[in-house]
């Protein structure tokens, strides 16, 4: 994180900041380009938070990767609402602690926040998604 | 007195079953499990999920906090520091206060003892974070019960669902159990148990009332705590997450406390003994209402996933656990 990249994206890495472009509406997340992917327009931007939870539209499941990831791991495309109202984001969402055999699209998924990667030794958090906790009771 | 608007738990989802390590060795076979951190998880990351639960119990959005306190004795850093992650992550501004405690799994009382004093001078809202991953080499007595976990307390003004109303303080510089970040020493474990009795003693004498229904001594031994209740001549329901969970330092402090108040109702009052190297600080917490977080430590300790001893190893290697 004491590389420049890590530290500007920390805000998007640990509290979900997104931007929603000003013309359309779009969410992006967790970059903020110059121009809005989907209307296409040389944006301005307006900050927004994203929720800690998602709903699944699509996924695979990953049976080799190397080793710092536990497989067979789950690899969603998921829909983030905001904080506030306004369109979900969709984001490309890593699970963790989650059988593929319990995984499928329309469920919803809990973020949860854990050590993505280490930089030099230095560990990166972000958001990965599981099945809620309280559905494993 | 200091009004606790939220408090939270958050256990690992992983388990092994004590007697699972034990068999590995030939060893006797107790009873218990251990919580076992995932390959992703660390204290940052525990501390963080269970500041979550209180400070959604407790209302209060991350930038209106004004310190961040964490206490861990299993930081894998020697310069890095929990507190000022924690803060991050949980949306608290560039102008809040943070430090972190250590060295002991007192550490948890002492942070509890800083945020209450921070309330007296200049915070109005203080989140406090006990956070561990314990480390024990392969094959020591100390890896059946090195459990992970975390808990939190969000001190402020405003609709209490606890206080802490009184403290006592025993400073001895006794040290039995200590650690290197390598290795765990536990020592002539009856001297030890003397020594602690006395400290507890001496801290529990400091209090104004004596009277609890609940009382936790997170230590690790889980036989410490009866044998404290016994001493003190107390009558009140001994909460431990030491049976599920395992030993887990200053995390246990925490969690302990927040077991504990899941339970209590309002006007019910627990006694929190944190202990470690150096002695013990005695804490009264007080129910206010019997509100209790979105999770509570019981379910926390009910969704889980058992582990054999081979993942076990690999989860606490990878995590640098």
């Amino acid at each position: 994180m004491f590389e420049p990249p890590y530290t500007r994206t920390r805000a998007a890495n640990e509290r979900l900041r997104a931007h929603e472009c000003d013309a359309c509406g779009w969410v992006s997340f967790p970059e903020q380009p110059q121009f809005c992917k989907r209307c296409g327009v040389d944006a301005s931007w307006s900050e927004t938070r994203l929720q800690p939870r998602g709903t699944v539209r699509s996924y695979v499941v990953q049976q080799r990767l190397p080793e710092e990831f536990e497989t067979p791991l789950p690899l969603a495309v998921m829909d983030m609402p905001q904080e506030e109202s306004g369109e979900p984001a969709r984001v490309y969402g890593l699970f963790t602690e989650t059988d593929p055999a319990d995984i499928e699209i329309g469920m919803e998924a809990e973020g949860v926040f854990r050590r993505v990667f280490d930089v030099a030794g230095l560990p990166i958090h972000s958001f990965k998604f599981t099945r809620p906790r309280g559905d494993r009771l | 007195m200091a009004g606790i608007l939220g408090y939270g738990a958050y256990i690992p989802l992983y388990r092994i079953e004590r007697s699972r390590i034990a068999e590995q060795y030939g060893d006797y076979a107790g009873d218990g499990e251990t919580a076992v951190p995932g390959h992703d998880e660390d204290t940052t990351t525990m501390a963080v999920e269970a500041a979550t639960d209180a400070l959604t119990q407790a209302s209060t959005d991350g930038d209106q906090i004004d310190a961040v306190f964490a206490a861990t004795t299993s930081d894998p850093f020697v310069e890095r520091g929990v507190a000022a992650h924690v803060a991050h992550a949980v949306g608290a501004g560039r102008d809040t206060r943070v430090g972190d405690f250590q060295g002991s799994a007192r550490a948890g009382t002492n942070a509890l003892l800083a945020a209450r004093d921070a309330l007296s001078t200049d915070a109005d809202t203080v989140l406090v974070v006990g956070s561990d991953a314990l480390s024990a080499p392969a094959g020591s007595a100390a890896e059946r019960t090195a459990g992970a976990g975390a808990g939190a307390l969000v001190f402020g003004e405003g609709d209490a669902v606890a206080a802490l109303t009184d403290s006592g303080v025993a400073t001895t510089g006794f040290v039995g159990r200590f650690a290197t970040h390598e290795d765990v020493t536990d020592g002539d474990g009856r001297f030890n148990r003397e020594r602690y009795l006395d400290a507890v003693e001496i801290a529990v004498g400091h209090l104004g009332d004596d009277s609890f229904t609940h009382a936790v001594f997170p230590a690790h031994d889980g036989g410490w705590g009866r044998k404290a209740s016994d001493a003190l001549g107390l009558d009140a329901t001994l909460v431990s997450t030491f049976p599920e969970v395992g030993y887990t330092a200053a995390a246990g402090v925490f969690l302990d406390t927040a077991a504990a108040l899941d339970t209590a109702k309002a006007g019910e009052s627990v006694l929190l003994a944190g202990y470690g190297p150096g002695g013990c600080d005695a804490l009264r917490i007080e129910r206010r209402t019997a509100e209790t977080p979105e999770m509570t430590t019981d379910e926390y300790i009910q969704s889980s996933e058992q582990l054999p001893y081979g993942k076990h190893r690999q989860f606490r290697t990878r995590g640098g656990n």
